[in-house]
């Protein structure tokens, strides 16, 4: 009975560390690519990587929406509030940008504190 | 979906991959393709419905067949055109169906278009493209996401603790065996 209660707490430990590294790995990706989802860093504040990244944004989503226009003119479809309110989503997303939450957290807070999950974004 | 291309290039991209997820050790599997892909990006966010005028009902099919077709036509050539390129970035585009096999039987269709592009910085940026339709209307939705690199002291501090908190148990239930042992 004492067995089953003091292994409890490590292993229910063990699957907060490791549990996410499975999923990562039955879900296909390799091992180094499952462990930095469990284990990511903080995104950094580099701004040389934060323009890589809203250069491919920018690029991709406009795409998509002219993609989806496209696909409604081939069928003969032609709806001007949708092309109206695409435009309009296009436009948005050229001038959006996106803040990365780098202060606040101490080492230890970065090391145990949440992952980067939807919640604390 | 018989308007696909048929060269080398595009031809793995006209069926999607089947991928079942959420199978049944649900604690080792992931619920939804969402989970675990870094920071969600709220301002990059495409979601909209749209409904179709009521004479068109019949045409919901066509357009979400083409949906999938023009983005994933655009997106590959998009990336194409980039292979030239001096600079060292990676994108890879995959055409993914998605079985939840917990709700298999009762689910709609889950399609979705994967982009990612890794950096020259190692960053990892995965954007992930969907089209939905119900009764008369079609959904677009599309959601990005960062992860960051691998925080490798993270990593070593929680095994480290990981391992001294199983040898303290298994220490202490030698410690209380011993005492049973000894007829305290």
């Amino acid at each position: 009975m004492s067995l089953i209660i003091f292994l409890y707490i490590p292993l229910i430990y063990a699957y907060w560390i490791w549990g996410d590294v499975v999923k990562g790995m039955r879900q296909g990706d390799n091992f180094l690519r499952a462990l930095r989802q469990r284990f990511p860093k903080r995104i950094s504040d580099n701004s040389f990587d934060i323009d890589d990244t809203l250069i491919f944004l920018k690029q991709l989503l406009p795409l998509i929406t002219s993609a989806t226009k496209q696909a409604f003119e081939k069928n003969d479809l032609q709806i001007k509030e949708l092309e109206d309110y695409l435009d309009e989503i296009s436009k948005n997303i050229q001038q959006q940008s996106f803040s990365i939450n780098t202060g606040g957290g101490s080492i230890i807070g970065a090391i145990f504190g949440g992952r980067d999950n939807k919640i604390s974004s | 979906m018989s308007n696909y291309p048929t060269s080398a290039t595009e031809s793995s991209l006209s069926k999607p991959i089947r991928q079942p997820i959420n199978r049944f050790p649900s604690l080792f599997d992931k619920e939804h393709p969402e989970e675990l892909l870094g920071r969600w990006l709220k301002y990059q966010v495409i979601s909209f419905n749209q409904q179709l005028p009521e004479n068109s009902q019949d045409k919901i099919q066509p357009i979400y067949n083409d949906l999938y077709y023009c983005t994933i036509k655009r997106v590959n050539s998009w990336i194409e055109d980039q292979k030239n390129t001096r600079i060292n970035e990676t994108t890879i585009l995959k055409y993914i169906a998605y079985l939840d096999q917990k709700y298999q039987l009762v689910d709609r269709e889950r399609h979705y278009i994967l982009v990612r592009r890794i950096t020259v910085r190692q960053t990892e940026i995965v954007s992930l493209c969907r089209f939905h339709k119900s009764n008369d209307s079609l959904y677009i939705g599309v959601d990005s996401f960062v992860l960051g690199k691998l925080q490798w002291i993270s990593l070593i501090l929680h095994n480290l603790l990981l391992l001294f908190l199983f040898q303290g148990s298994i220490s202490i239930i030698g410690f209380i065996t011993l005492m049973v042992l000894w007829g305290f």
